[in-house]
């Protein structure tokens, strides 16, 4: 059972991480509402600076996305 | 001299002045740097704090001959220099960037700046060069004769950005008054080339003027460059074997110590059957990525690129692209979405929209593992003629027909286009690449490809794992596992489209997550004959596995399809962002779509034909 749970939580990790990147707009309101929990609970406070960036609307990003130096640096490292 | 306003500082210069190499030291950064121009297409910004603790914010601007510009790039460094680019405030300082190995062309450029009446300072790079091409450049006579602060940079070297940030301490010099309109700029510069420059030609030109008669020649180019293309290809496959088996050998400890470790269950078979079989499948192919990138930096940081971008003019423009369309070519070889950036500094539209149509036609590096994978299930390892190296020869033509096929697809967009501007290229001097830099740019495309193999090809094993996993059969199932599950399910659903092609069910399957990285097909089939198998290493040989289990024909048919393969996901967003139109990003799927589709289709059938 501990194994089953363990597995579908990295199943799902993956899953979010693909949905992240290919329809980021569906994982907006994950993000907010992750932002808002940990606001309310004020704890981890990098991982809630994380969601609110991600959960807010405009973020543009360059490159193929494959690794750091294609996001925030402009691309380039190719 | 301090102030919390950081001072917005832009670097301006000619193509290949060496303006990024300057950037990377004065920020810290790792930008792209190569012996060529255009390698910069769109603003990049950075920070750094100056001996006396003064906060600059640095642009590096796309190299440009003049402020009239003609290309997407050279506008961003027009509309930054002059303080109109939206988003972006003027800058305090404007830094002209000048190869002092090319004087007579870079100052024309740095006179036009000049009259924009911005505070500036004058950088002459590569002074170290000069030297050694007999060129004594009078610096304070310079000085006077433009009325700005110049200082010598060797932006290659550490340390060499120095005397920059020295002057950057220094409160910023405003410019003489402007030269009138009608000034004659080349005479103006004539005349300070007289008085601040002196040459003594030394060996070293006549011997690059030697090598140019050679490596320029309409036919002994051509040859070069030919037998410098084949010996890559050996390379990849000669040179990266030991390393190959080793890393080969060291997936298939940690799986068998994975399944001895841990006890039976699903989390042991995630990670030997998800993880590893996936992941591991890929990461042996390292040593031959950066074998070929050895090559293609060494062959960038010597001069060579821009020569052979000569030659193939010519040839380029039979298929109605010009030169200009061989460095954005050439980049997607490493992968297409920077390929496609790069087409920025093609000016007419029409030739920059054929050149993104065809870039995804070049072999990109994420193909590598699937060509390598299937050449060495199917391709004997043989030698011709006791030199050649037969999977080498089949990998060389895999790159000649992307090659091939590019030129034929713009031939055909482009026959009712107008005739193009000449090429008109500055041929950087030859130099010896740098151990070090060459040895830092590997790490860079090892560090790239591992974390794509940590984040895109690990997450997409795990979901592989899941769907070729689940759901169980039911209870009296007949069929394999796998068959019931839904990567089973779904590789049956699309059999009916791909069977003509001679593909397998497991095949359709990998070409799905093959969208998202092409080498991600490698790791899918891996994961799929893994959890279908009943071997416990059947992930670690699956060269074998695959060659007991698919007939030559489909093997070649998938070469085929890997050809021209529907682009991913990634380079048809880049697509979109750089030619702002859905109707280009179907365009290429779509034209892409049918040409692997129709090369796998008459390949396998051909094949079929011939071996009976």
């Amino acid at each position: 059972m501990v194994q089953i749970l363990i597995v579908s939580i990295l199943v799902l990790f993956c899953a979010g991480y693909w949905l992240q990147r290919l329809a980021p707009s569906l994982m907006k309101p994950f993000w907010r509402g992750l932002a808002l929990t940990l606001s309310s609970l004020h704890v981890l406070p990098g991982l809630r600076g994380k969601a609110e960036k991600l959960a807010s609307p405009g973020i543009t990003r360059t490159g193929c996305r494959g690794c750091k130096g294609c996001d925030s640096k402009g691309g380039g490292c190719h | 001299m301090t102030s919390d306003k950081p001072l917005q500082v832009a670097l301006a210069g000619n193509p290949n002045c060496g303006k990024t190499a300057l950037f990377n030291q004065l920020t810290g950064s790792r930008q792209k740097v190569a012996n060529y121009a255009g390698v910069t297409v769109e603003r990049k910004m950075g920070k750094l704090v100056t001996p006396a603790g003064r906060k600059v914010k640095i642009l590096d601007l796309p190299g440009t001959y003049s402020l009239s510009a003609a290309s997407p790039d050279e506008m961003v460094t027009r509309d930054v220099c002059r303080g109109v680019y939206r988003g972006e405030p003027a800058p305090d300082l404007l830094i002209s960037v000048v190869a002092a190995t090319n004087l007579r062309l870079h100052l024309r450029f740095m006179l036009e700046l000049r009259q924009l009446g911005r505070p500036m300072i004058v950088v002459l790079n590569m002074i170290d060069a000069a030297g050694k091409q007999g060129l004594h450049i009078d610096l304070k006579r310079l000085e006077k004769e433009l009325g700005l602060p110049v200082v010598t940079a060797v932006g290659i070297k550490r340390g060499g950005a120095d005397n920059v940030l020295r002057a950057l301490d220094s409160p910023p010099v405003a410019p003489p008054p402007p030269l009138p309109d009608d000034t004659d700029l080349h005479e103006e510069i004539r005349r300070i080339m007289a008085l601040c420059v002196s040459v003594h030609e030394d060996r070293k030109q006549q011997l690059e003027e030697k090598l140019d008669r050679w490596v320029l020649h309409p036919v002994w180019g051509m040859c070069i460059l030919f037998v410098l293309l084949f010996i890559m290809f050996q390379a990849v496959f000669s040179w990266a074997q030991p390393v190959m088996d080793l890393l080969d050998s060291i997936m298939k400890q940690v799986a068998d110590l994975t399944r001895a470790v841990l006890p039976a269950g699903q989390i042991s078979n995630l990670l030997t059957d998800g993880i590893i079989a996936g992941a591991g499948t890929v990461i042996v192919f390292l040593p031959q990525i950066l074998i070929l990138f050895l090559w293609i930096l060494a062959l960038e940081e010597s001069g060579y690129l821009p020569r052979a971008a000569f030659m193939l003019d010519k040839i380029m423009a039979a298929a109605g692209l010009s030169g200009r369309s061989f460095i954005p070519l050439l980049s997607s070889f490493a992968c297409a979405v920077p390929g496609i950036m790069a087409t920025r500094t093609i000016q007419s539209p029409r030739d920059r929209m054929v050149t993104i149509l065809i870039a995804p036609l070049m072999t990109c590096s994420a193909r590598l593992p699937v060509y390598t994978l299937l050449i060495s299930a199917f391709v004997p390892s043989r030698h011709i003629l006791k030199i050649f190296n037969l999977q080498g020869l089949v990998l060389f033509l895999l790159y000649g027909a992307g090659i091939l096929s590019a030129l034929l697809v713009s031939r055909l967009f482009k026959r009712s286009g107008a005739n193009e501007p000449p090429l008109l290229m500055e041929l950087p001097n030859y130099r010896l690449p740098g151990l070090q830099s060459l040895a830092i740019e590997l790490w860079q495309r090892a560090r790239i490809f591992l974390s794509r193999v940590g984040s895109i090809i690990v997450t997409l094993s795990v979901i592989m794992w899941a769907l070729s996993s689940f759901p169980a059969p039911p209870p009296g199932g007949t069929l394999p596992a796998i068959d019931y599950s839904l990567a089973g399910r779904i590789g049956h659903f699309l059999l009916p489209l791909f069977a003509p092609l001679g593909f397998n069910w497991q095949i359709c399957v990998a070409l799905i997550p093959g969208l998202a990285a092409r080498e991600v097909a490698i790791s899918a089939l891996a994961t799929v004959y893994s959890v279908g198998s009943s071997e416990a290493d059947a992930a670690a040989q699956l060269a074998p596995l695959l060659s007991s289990q698919w007939s030559v024909a489909t093997a070649l048919s998938l070469l085929a399809w890997y050809v021209y393969a529907p682009q991913c996901f990634s380079t048809l967003a880049v697509i979109k962002r750089e030619t702002r139109s859905w109707r280009m990003v179907c365009i290429t799927a779509g034209y892409l779509f049918g040409m692997a589709y129709a090369a796998s289709l008459l390949t396998y059938h051909i094949t079929r034909f011939f071996s009976g």
